[in-house]
């Protein structure tokens, strides 16, 4: 689903930030794990972003802040026009139901009392939506819709499998007919071949149901197979956002090549070892000076360690944080082509 | 009954090192036993790693602890052989296989967090396979676990001996794991989905030092895992499993040039790759649980390709060289 | 359910006629009829309820009727337990004590699993400083022995049975708050708590709807504990001349008066001794049965 030029983002996430504080025991000092640090993102009608990066990427928590599950720290998120951050109680509850959540853990996603059908009534229900016919209806309707039958209404979740409980929790999430949905790592515990069942399923929906999607993984083979753009996330910052081919065709930032070239890939002829990234991925805990990947970056300059670079459009719809392309290293840095590429 | 067992590709000369011979896991039930494991055999050479794979509940996890001997209650081995350099190791009283495991047959273990003890230091952890085989008094374990340490590229290896689990990360925790099985250099490992628990480039580099590792001591690598992507790097042949049973052997080449069991071919084609957004295979249904007796290939109800004679089980069987399926639908 | 490749069928037990066969079926998949002491608990706990409740019906004798010639008589077959000091049938009056017992141990627990419970599973479910607040309040509740606040509370409200059931109800608030708690915490971190937040429900909805169900194993089992303790302390008090008056049969009461006939007239005071013992011993089996079985195979059946 391509950008139309001019239109309003439907969701607009302005330097979003979240910091956890905890203390090591009673007399311990305080701790500040810096989650999420300055995001800022759109998020246009119809389309798919996908969300990439490892542990401590704070990938989860843009998502939970996004639906006002946490509240972040500062910075602004903008539905629609509105600031999310300013509503309250009755607003709040209203703006809920555009916005909804597929989880990632099939079993604890389902409240394992409650049977299908009240599992799927449940939002109907909390926002007092239609008769209670209407509302029966609708939930037969979502069941068509994630093509389970309509006979499974009275199971519970001990009785369905990983993939059917996915769908379930899939129904639940549009049952509200939201505008947002965001997917918190919908596949990740689920088999290769139940994962392609439910990676369909989101595809098939994104085009019969023009949703709008924030799609949250770490393995980006997955991520791309529903995105229309990619954003990666390292340590709680964005380090590159681009449309999914132009990010594979040109990954940019050090720690996109890094990622793509540690994919494994399913084809044995590639060859088997390319850069391996050394180091450990840091603690959220203790952030390294200036841009936060430089211990790790084989091009790691002295000003990468002094100042955090800005996430900037490079190419048309291409943004990337980092000084080989800010400018202040085109110059220095030899190994850059005329056009400005990294070999 | 055994069928014949797929030849090891030309040139590896590397002797056997562990030969497994229908191998057969039950649990019981109120309903008949469960056939966890159902007949499985393979052989892997020095050097050589051989991949087992397959999605959650096809038996190759319990496949690794029946070699070990670790099988839970109350499920047990009901039949089969496994020989480790020709010795068969169910015929072993438990205390004979408490002295070859660690020593002989190491285990890789998924979860690092929870492979290691967490109220003892990594050192001692890593050296008392050492002291346990009576490989070495506890000053030289000492000395040889910090030796070990570095070996897995463990930096600053001295003061990680000293370091409790909780202090490192999930990478590091694993490359601890790795050192304290190669310890008493065994000629098997086993890594049961050893990267599963850990971020993209992390995986990277433990798969690196795992290839590493097994070279270096010439080896045998069982390595089971559900990552297509994985066995592709690490692998020199593969066994794909379901319910129970091996449906299809080959080199890691073939497997992926020329699948020939319609679950291989299922497999390959859902699993997505990075740059293409063709519409993923997805299979209905889900694997069974096989109870009691059964008839007919256990694949045919998700079967693409199932047919009248799919009634009958078919054998594994090998259709070129080195490459055998169990499947009546091949041409 | 995963598909089954199974042919033989398998040899059931015989189920009772009358039962309804999903319940069937969900005993004996969950095993509990192998469970010994869930059993062997069960049939402890069901004498004493029969006896509660059929007590007009089964007992031979009122437990008011005097007879002053038949006092202090030895086990026959007129008193299979014999007679008290005042020629009352003890049989019939531990039968009918079943009932105070009961009646004691139940409405107590009751008081003390629903505000424990509330107070619980608000302090799991919020955390924080409201969770630190409420703890504490408990702890301070918690630290003065059993029988010293039962004392107390009685000695403001007077001694009788309502009272008992009162301050016996308020000691066991703090046990079931810390065993609510506990389960809250454990049910907040699963991720269908996060979602009913998403959907829209209000906290209470929470609360009511998806922590309390899925806690309520740990809670059951401590409400069968905590049924036999009660009727510990209700005997104790009895015991103490707080409590049931007499002529009420209560077994506690008993005790106390059998105590000084334990020379020559022992029965008087074994015989409540024994009930005591039997009803505990019950409820407790029963609890560590229920333990055993709810986490977590029988929570997928329940």
């Amino acid at each position: 689903m391509e950008r139309q030029d001019g239109a309003a983002p439907l969701v607009e996430a302005r330097s979003l930030t979240k910091h956890f504080t905890s203390r090591a025991g009673w007399l311990g000092g305080r701790h500040t794990v810096r989650a999420v640090d300055g995001v800022s993102f759109s998020l246009w009608r119809g389309e798919t972003l996908g969300l990439v990066g490892e542990s401590g990427s704070g990938k989860s928590t843009v998502a939970r802040l996004l639906l006002r599950l946490i509240e972040p720290t500062s910075g602004q998120i903008l539905f629609q026009g509105r600031d999310l951050t300013r509503l309250r109680g009755r607003a709040l509850q209203e703006v809920r139901r555009q916005l909804q959540i597929v989880f990632q853990d099939p079993y604890s996603s389902l409240n394992p009392r409650r049977t299908v059908e009240q599992t799927l009534l449940a939002p109907l229900v909390a926002h007092g939506l239609g008769t209670a016919e209407e509302r029966q209806a609708r939930v037969d309707e979502m069941l068509d819709l994630v093509g389970l039958p309509r006979a499974f209404r009275p199971r519970y979740p001990h009785q369905l499998s990983g993939g059917q409980r996915q769908r379930v929790g899939i129904a639940r999430a549009l049952i509200l007919r939201p505008s947002l949905l965001v997917a918190d790592e919908p596949v990740s515990a689920l088999d290769v071949s139940v994962q392609s069942q439910v990676l369909n399923l989101l595809r098939d929906l994104q085009h019969s149901l023009h949703l709008t999607e924030l799609f949250i993984a770490h393995n980006l083979a997955v991520v791309q197979y529903v995105s229309d753009r990619i954003a990666v996330m390292y340590l709680g910052k964005l380090v590159e956002i681009a449309p999914r081919e132009a990010l594979f065709r040109e990954p940019l930032h050090p720690y996109t090549r890094a990622l793509l070239s540690a994919a494994p890939t399913p084809d044995p002829t590639v060859s088997r070892r390319r850069q391996v990234l050394g180091g450990e991925v840091p603690n959220p805990i203790d952030i390294p000076s200036g841009c936060r990947f430089h211990p790790r970056c084989p091009y790691a300059e002295a000003i990468c360690r002094r100042r955090e670079p800005a996430l900037e459009e490079v190419r048309p719809g291409h943004l990337v944080a980092c000084h080989l392309y800010g400018g202040d290293l085109t110059d220095v840095h030899p190994r850059r082509d005329a056009a400005g590429d990294l070999p | 009954m055994s069928p014949s067992l797929p030849a090891s590709p030309p040139g590896n000369v590397a002797a056997e090192v562990l030969r497994v011979e229908d191998l057969r896991v039950t649990f019981p039930s109120p309903r008949g036993d469960i056939h966890a494991v159902n007949g499985v055999d393979f052989a892997i050479r020095g050097g050589e790693v051989l991949g087992l794979i397959g999605e959650s509940g096809c038996g190759k996890s319990m496949t690794a602890l029946a070699i070990l001997g670790l099988v839970p209650y109350p499920g047990r081995v009901a039949s089969g052989r496994i020989l480790l350099h020709g010795e068969d190791l169910l015929r072993r009283s438990e205390a004979e296989l408490r002295a070859l495991r660690g020593d002989r047959m190491a285990m890789i273990f998924q979860n690092p967090m929870t492979a290691l003890n967490p109220v003892l230091a990594v050192g001692p952890q890593v050296g008392e396979p050492l002291v346990n085989h009576g490989r070495a008094g506890w000053r030289e374990a000492k000395r040889r676990a910090v030796e070990l340490l570095q070996m897995v590229h463990i930096p600053a290896p001295w003061q990680r001996a000293h370091a409790y689990p909780h202090e490192m990360s999930g990478g590091m925790l694993q490359r601890a794991v790795i050192a304290m099985a190669v310890a008493c250099e065994p000629p098997l490992l086993i890594a049961d989905e050893p990267t599963t628990a850990l971020d993209v480039t992390i995986q990277a580099q433990i798969l690196e030092l795992l290839r590493e590792v097994k070279q270096s001591r010439q080896a045998a690598l069982l390595f089971i895992t559900h990552d297509l992507g994985v066995v592709a790097e690490m692998c020199d042949r593969v066994a794909i499993m379901y319910a129970g049973r091996i449906v299809e052997t080959a080199d890691v080449y073939t497997i992926f040039r020329e699948p020939k069991h319609p679950y291989t071919r299922a497999l390959l084609n859902a699993t997505p790759r990075i740059g293409s957004t063709a519409r993923l295979e997805s299979l209905a249904g889900q694997p069974p649980i096989v109870r009691g007796r059964y008839q007919g290939c256990l694949f045919a109800p998700r079967c693409p390709l199932a047919g009248e004679d799919c009634q009958v089980e078919p054998e594994l069987v090998e259709r070129a060289t080195g490459h055998a399926v169990r499947c009546w639908r091949v041409p | 359910m995963s598909a089954e490749t199974t042919l033989a069928p398998s040899s059931e037990a015989e189920r009772p006629p009358g039962l309804p066969s999903r319940v069937w079926q969900a005993l004996v998949e969950s095993d509990m009829l192998h469970h010994g002491s869930f059993v062997v608990g069960a049939a402890m706990v069901a004498v004493v309820l029969l006896c509660a409740l059929l007590a007009d019906v089964i007992a031979p004798y009122s437990p008011f009727d005097t007879a002053s010639l038949a006092n202090l008589q030895p086990p026959s077959t007129a008193h299979w337990l014999g007679s008290d000091e005042f020629g009352r049938d003890i049989l019939s009056r531990i039968i009918y004590g079943a009932r105070i017992s009961l009646q004691v141990a139940v409405i107590s627990v009751g008081i003390g699993m629903t505000l424990g419970s509330a107070i619980g599973l608000i302090a799991g479910y919020y955390g924080g400083l409201l969770d630190g607040v409420l703890m504490r309040l408990l702890d301070v509740l918690w630290s003065f022995p059993a029988i010293l606040l039962a004392l107390v509370v009685m000695a403001s409200l007077g001694p009788n049975l309502n009272s008992a059931m009162i301050a016996i109800g308020i000691i066991f608030i703090p046990i079931f708050a810390r065993v609510a708690r506990a389960a809250a915490l454990v049910v907040v971190k699963n991720q269908y708590v996060e979602a009913a937040r998403a959907i829209g429900l209000s906290d209470a909805a929470i609360i009511l709807g998806e922590v309390l169900p899925n806690a309520l194993p740990p809670i059951l089992v401590q409400t069968t504990l905590a049924i036999s303790y009660a009727i510990i302390l209700e005997a104790a008090l009895s015991f103490l001349g707080l409590g049931a008056q007499p002529p009420a049969p209560s077994w506690g009461s008993m005790l106390n008066f059998g105590r000084g006939y334990m020379a020559f007239a022992p029965w008087t005071a074994l015989a409540p001794g024994l009930a005591i013992f039997w009803a505990v011993l019950g409820f407790n089996l029963l609890g560590d049965g229920l333990r055993d079985l709810l986490d977590p195979r029988l929570r997928r059946v329940l």
